[in-house]
């Protein structure tokens, strides 16, 4: 059970880590490009 | 109407779904599948192989993207291609881990130079090196097309990849699905799997869209 929950401890944070540093990015990116267009 | 970058969201309504999928490809891995003879670890299984499916799938569209940035000269297919290229190196790395993993359960090893492997393994790098291309290029237009040129020619060992266990005598489990002699699999672990490979193919038309979005978004700030 040990490698069962390695295996999937590892496809469930790839996951997370990708998709919450997608959003981040993605935010950070709106904000600057809105502080732009607002100037 | 194409509209301004800085107004959408990253993620459509299709990260909800895919949200949900997954915790049903969980609960189909683990409470409807039966357990295999083989033991526990088999349900490594029901991630893994959909893992390298979304790989594969992913690039086939870098490669379709990056023939249209080379027929078109547009950008926009070339947003797409570093978007899937991208994914689909995330998802290769699960499916080499995922794999790796169960190898230690299963073989005692965590890993052998089988050809099914070592292929997986050289896709694997030589979409992590189209990364680090794109990042040495300074010109976009000249990364678009150079980019475009590698994709295709590098897309040659996906197939050689899928083969792998068809034409060589390997290590690696054979083919459950169009497998031939050896594959199958009990009607129940089918369902499984195939539910979870829509669940993941769900979450990477989810991603796909959002890192897509990001990519534009990058280039109309730059």
């Amino acid at each position: 059970m040990t490698y069962v929950i390695a295996a999937y401890g590892f496809i469930g944070a790839a996951i997370s880590v990708y998709g919450l540093a997608m959003y981040a990015r993605f935010r950070r990116l709106r904000a600057a490009a809105k502080d732009v267009s607002d100037e | 109407m194409v509209r301004d970058p800085a107004r959408r969201r990253c993620f459509g309504p299709e990260i909800w779904f895919a949200g949900v999928a997954m915790h049903l490809a969980m609960l189909a891995a683990f409470l409807y599948a039966p357990q295999d003879v083989s033991g526990e670890a088999q349900r490594i299984f029901y991630f893994h192989v959909p893992s390298a499916w979304v790989a594969f799938l992913a690039f086939f569209v870098t490669v379709i993207a990056s023939i249209a940035v080379l027929a078109k000269r547009s950008m926009w297919w070339d947003s797409l291609a570093v978007s899937s290229a991208e994914i689909g190196t995330l998802f290769c790395t699960m499916a080499l881990v995922s794999g790796s993993i169960w190898g230690k359960a299963a073989w005692n090893v965590w890993w052998v130079w089988d050809a099914r492997l070592t292929t997986t393994f050289i896709v694997w790098l030589i979409y992590a090196s189209y990364a680090v291309l794109r990042m040495n290029t300074p010109s976009a237009e000249r990364s678009a097309r150079f980019a475009a040129v590698y994709a295709i020619v590098g897309f040659a060992s996906v197939p050689l990849t899928f083969l792998a266990i068809r034409l060589w005598r390997t290590q690696h489990p054979p083919a459950v699905v169009m497998g031939g002699d050896g594959g199958g699999l009990e009607p129940k672990m089918l369902h499984a799997l195939l539910f979870c490979v829509g669940a993941f193919t769900v979450l990477f038309v989810a991603f796909l869209r959002g890192r897509f979005r990001l990519e534009q978004l990058r280039r109309a700030t730059q």
